[in-house]
């Protein structure tokens, strides 16, 4: 987990574990990007260290908000643990905007096989990965990723609903236009041959608000960047 | 049993109509029984194209409404004895034709012949879907023109979606210098982006023009390159396998020389 990049850079500014106190009780707001072992390890100094002092007293209701992490029951089991050592802290609740559902349906990608012909729309609410080409014309519409295993020469609109960090891939891009987040951007109008070369496969992606193309093996590291 | 295959295209002017006479003409050729269906109400043509606009009595939607009987509408071509036409209506309304009455006409049909040739009329409304409604199997003719292309991928796609499964493809209208200049979309390029089976290639031929004018097919006429074309496509429906033919330009005897003294190009 310490290899994973992601977490490291930016947690200088952001704490992995924050509390805060409200009318009934303490909430514990865990981050949802870094990893569950940098959470315990927060949450056990958090606990020990200087502001410790501050937890004793008497019954507290805690509530913990995990973000978009869905905690296993073993998870939740280690941080109740933690959570023992003062006996006042009682938790109440573990909170997560993610419910079971959508998390599963989320990391499932919907395979379309088959050629997306012109006037077709190919629409989901989550990852779309289609095995053969989206001819011009052809529409694919994702609020996740869009990976084309086959030659994109149509519209691709990946994260329609908003979400900026989307990537459209594609064994061969040729597109008409590609749309991610709220991002327009279209082919240039030079007259281009329908024929390419064999290449690498790439994504595209949004950096800094602009349309960027990469090569795929480079994906981890962008997401991670994010 | 027939078949019932229709000929469609979604952009108009690539060739539908001469599509459909001559590989009906082809395939009574080689013996079949054959019955040519014009779909395309109010602009008919396959009747002129096949030189039998002078016999038409009944047509298309007279069958449809019930006025005549299928065999009275039914006109005998003049060169084959078991080469048919169903004119379609120049000035009827269509709205009495509907997808179900087609069916059933073209259900009948197939009781007769070996193939039912249905000539589809541009575009991919009303007149699209009576087309479709009977046809078992369909060929899809395309221009080397990025619009036709892009209608015929549209089409595909409703073929598919009206449970026409493995259209094959005509690439009509072919001019060999201007694909080796670059000018227009090769072969390959055309099948890789529709993604079917390539079931024929028709170069461009005047003799196609002037012989439509004449009301004669082309595939009459076995000299030129284009009835050729259209006889390999008549024999790869009937299950022939046949390499599609060099359209290269033929070197004169001279060139020929040329090439072998090493003075050639």
């Amino acid at each position: 987990m310490q290899n994973q990049p992601g977490c490291e850079m930016p947690r200088a500014a952001k704490h992995p574990v924050t509390i805060k106190g409200i009318r009934d009780g303490l909430v514990f707001l865990f981050d949802d990007l870094c990893p569950f072992e940098d959470i315990l390890s927060d949450l056990r100094e958090k606990l020990h260290g200087a502001q410790g002092q501050l937890l004793i007293g008497p019954i507290v209701r805690v509530t913990i908000q995990t973000g978009r992490r869905l905690l296993t029951t073993e998870e939740k089991e280690q941080v109740r643990s933690l959570l023992s050592v003062y006996g006042n802290l009682i938790i109440q609740d573990f909170h997560s905007t993610e419910t079971e559902d959508s998390a599963k349906r989320k990391r499932e990608a919907f395979l379309y096989t088959g050629t997306v012909r012109s006037g077709q729309r190919i629409e989901h609410d989550g990852d779309i990965m289609i095995i053969g080409d989206v001819n011009p014309g052809g529409q694919v519409l994702a609020t996740g990723d869009i990976y084309v295993m086959g030659t994109m020469r149509g519209t691709a609109h990946a994260g329609y609903a908003g979400n900026n960090q989307a990537v459209i891939a594609a064994v061969y891009f040729q597109p008409t236009q590609l749309r991610i987040g709220n991002v327009i951007s279209r082919s240039p109008d030079a007259s281009s041959r329908l024929h390419v070369e064999a290449t690498e496969m790439e994504f595209a992606y949004l950096r800094d608000g602009q349309m960027a193309v990469d090569k795929l093996p480079n994906l981890h590291r962008i997401r991670a960047r994010k | 049993m027939g078949e019932a295959i229709v000929v469609t295209s979604g952009k108009g002017g690539v060739g539908k109509t001469t599509t459909s006479a001559n590989i009906g003409t082809a395939l009574a050729l080689s013996g079949k029984k054959v019955c040519l269906v014009d779909t395309d109400i109010g602009l008919r043509n396959l009747d002129v194209v096949m030189g039998l606009e002078n016999r038409i009595v009944y047509d298309l939607v007279d069958v449809a409404t019930g006025s005549c009987r299928l065999e009275q509408a039914l006109i005998k071509d003049k060169r084959f004895d078991h080469l048919f036409l169903l004119p379609a209506s120049q000035t009827k309304d269509k709205s009495a034709l509907v997808p179900e009455a087609m069916r059933q006409i073209v259900l009948e049909l197939k009781e007769k012949f070996d193939f039912v040739m249905i000539d589809c009329p541009a575009g991919i409304e009303q007149g699209f879907l009576i087309a479709i409604a009977g046809a078992d199997r369909a060929i899809v003719v395309t221009t080397p023109e990025n619009a036709a292309v892009r209608d015929a991928d549209r089409v595909i796609g409703l073929l598919e979606a009206a449970k026409i499964y493995g259209p094959k493809l005509v690439i009509n209208r072919i001019r060999p210098h201007m694909v080796r200049q670059g000018d227009m979309l090769d072969i390959d390029e055309i099948v890789s982006i529709l993604a079917i089976d390539l079931l024929g290639v028709v170069p461009d031929d005047e003799q196609v023009i002037s012989a439509a004018n004449r009301g004669e097919p082309t595939v009459m006429n076995p000299s030129t390159k284009a009835s050729l074309a259209y006889r390999n496509i008549a024999r790869r429906i009937q299950g022939d396998s046949v390499p599609l033919m060099n359209l290269q330009d033929q070197t004169g005897l001279l060139d020929k020389f040329k090439k072998i003294i090493g003075m050639g190009k």
